[in-house]
């Protein structure tokens, strides 16, 4: 792999995890209770707004189901935790996998025809979404209709009793999320997903396999989000599908990609930090329809201003993007 | 032994037929002309032989596999390369990147380092090492007909298809492009070449295909085609002065 050998993505990389130990030490350590919990949302966000990037963003297929994928994710930790004993990272595996499940059902068939691309497979996601609320709502095993109560089953677990530790959990999936970002930002894999938004039909001409490619990233979009409904679980105490399948996640995560732009790998990090930011602070303005108004004015004003959002409007140093790559062959 | 050999290629669009049992055969390191009037099924055709469209009915073999089910990404790495006859480069990419991509994922695919390296060779092989690490946005249009030539010669073909790169061309970028499709059989690749210019195929072509309304209407030498009575109604509409 080139990329391992590429020194620049290699410091990105570490800058992302000494920024997340910095975190993971302050926060809890001096933060108030809300400060904590805010931070767990934070880095919540992040993750499934750089997940959504990781294939909607590079690809140009814009997928309105990324809140199915987090939501699976909360149900599959809710299940496992109500129907077993089983530690945290046995619940984490099932959130992830079961989202990644779903993702390669539906990616293997919607990918299958060209017939599903643009608007068609926004559409398709947003189906898929309604789909899956009904089949939960009217499975015992993962709800039924009642709503699951998560908090008496994880009280007791080093992952339940305390906020801080799921703000430390939540960071560190930020970190793999972040971590496969930047895997995909200059190298085979981005290439191959940038040829895909680009041109699919020359990407295939020159021997890109778009397919496998599109399937192995919309999993891995969704793995991503999957993990990220596991520490969710137990910070809610009690899924309800309502609150899990709420169609604001995935158009707030769209909004925080676009508004931090997709020509970086850290553009949906900003775009996030941005919304989670600026919410919680309409949040004196008073009224929640006042914030909301705000909110999407922002968006708009950035979209007409800077087309490729936030991070597209700072200057590439020049030859940043592949000096790196030829220093990292002579190594 | 034939390199290519595409036999009763049938392509339908809904109720029309584009191409009605057209066979065409291309031997190793031979450029065979393809011509025909506007809509005679050239492109068709080619996007067919290039897995960019599936044939209704009909057979294609390459290196003596059949290859008639087979993706557009397994042909490329099979060994056939093709260009759009409108250039059509990845936009976000840099011309060197769209060259590389190429590299990366054809024949002999390699990591991004040894691409962008392969990509500046052949960059500079076709005349536009100078422009390798610019937006494909500032290219004029004999430039970006030339990106595609790069781009297809980049995945190492032994095929490759081209669709009427010399079109809108002036004289002189013209003659720079016959230089360069003649280079490509020198370099031991067979071409498939669509012109709407029969005297640039003429000039180039060991053999000529012609179409006519989705049909084969004659093979041969160029002379042999030029002077057939059917072309010459069918295509020309009257005698030639060629």
């Amino acid at each position: 792999m080139n990329a391992l050998r590429d020194h620049a993505l290699w410091r990105q990389f570490v800058a992302v995890v000494g920024c997340a130990v910095v975190a993971v030490v302050v926060v809890p350590a001096f933060g108030s209770d809300f400060a904590i919990a805010f931070g767990f949302q934070f880095v919540t966000w992040i993750v499934l707004a750089l997940s959504w990037g990781l294939f909607s963003g590079n690809t140009g297929y814009a997928s309105f189901g990324h809140g199915v994928f987090f939501g699976i994710g909360t149900y599959a930790a809710a299940a496992v935790f109500r129907h077993s004993d089983a530690p945290f990272v046995v619940v984490l595996l099932a959130a992830g996998l079961a989202a990644g499940a779903l993702a390669l059902v539906v990616g293997l068939a919607v990918f299958a025809s060209s017939r599903f691309s643009g608007d068609l497979f926004g559409l398709i996601t947003l189906a898929m979404a309604f789909v899956v609320v009904t089949v939960v709502s009217n499975v015992a095993f993962l709800d039924g209709g009642t709503g699951v109560f998560v908090r008496e089953h994880t009280v007791g677990s080093w992952a339940g009793s305390s906020t801080s530790h799921l703000f430390v959990i939540a960071t560190g999936l930020a970190v793999l999320a972040a971590g496969v970002a930047i895997a995909t930002s200059s190298t085979r894999w981005g290439s191959a997903l940038r040829s895909i938004r680009d041109d699919e039909q020359v990407a295939e001409s020159l021997g890109v396999p778009t397919y496998r490619y599109k399937v192995l990233t919309f999993v891995a979009s969704a793995v991503l989000a999957g993990l990220a409904g596991a520490p969710q679980a137990i910070y809610l105490g009690y899924v309800e599908v309502g609150a899990v399948f709420s169609l604001n996640i995935p158009l707030l995560v769209i909004m925080m990609t676009i508004l931090g732009g997709i020509t970086r790998w850290w553009g949906p990090l900003i775009g996030a930090a941005t919304v989670v930011v600026l919410r919680e602070v309409l949040l004196d303005v008073g009224s929640p329809e006042l914030s909301q108004i705000i909110l999407g004015a922002a968006l708009v004003v950035v979209i007409a201003l800077l087309p490729h959002g936030l991070s597209g409007a700072i200057p590439r140093r020049r030859g940043a993007r592949r000096v790196p790559a030829l220093e990292g062959g002579a190594r | 032994m034939s390199l290519l050999r595409c036999h009763g290629i049938t392509k339908r669009f809904g109720g029309v037929k584009a191409l009605s049992e057209v066979d065409i055969e291309v031997t190793a390191g031979e450029i065979v002309g393809l011509v025909g009037p506007n809509g005679s099924g050239k492109t068709t055709l080619l996007s067919t032989i290039a897995g960019s469209l599936p044939v209704t009915a009909g057979t294609i073999e390459f290196d003596g596999r059949d290859i008639t089910r087979a993706s557009a990404h397994r042909r490329a790495h099979a060994g056939i390369a093709r260009t759009f006859q409108v250039p059509r480069p990845l936009g976000s990419f840099t011309v060197e990147e769209n060259v590389a991509t190429a590299s990366m994922f054809g024949r002999h695919a390699t990591g991004r380092t040894a691409a962008l390296e392969r990509a500046r060779g052949v960059l500079d092989a076709v005349g536009l090492a100078a422009h390798a690490a610019q937006e494909v946005g500032s290219l004029t249009l004999h430039e970006r007909k030339f990106l595609e030539i790069a781009r297809a010669v980049a995945l190492d073909p032994s095929l490759i298809l081209l669709d009427e790169v010399l079109g809108g061309l002036n004289p002189s970028e013209a003659a720079l492009g016959m230089d360069l499709i003649a280079s490509l059989r020198e370099r031991g690749m067979a071409v498939i070449y669509i012109e709407h210019n029969v005297r640039a195929v003429a000039t180039l072509a060991d053999r000529m295909y012609v179409l006519n309304q989705g049909q084969n209407l004659a093979n041969g030498t160029p002379a042999e085609v030029l002077n057939d009575p059917r072309v010459i109604e069918a295509y020309l509409g009257g005698p030639v002065d060629a």
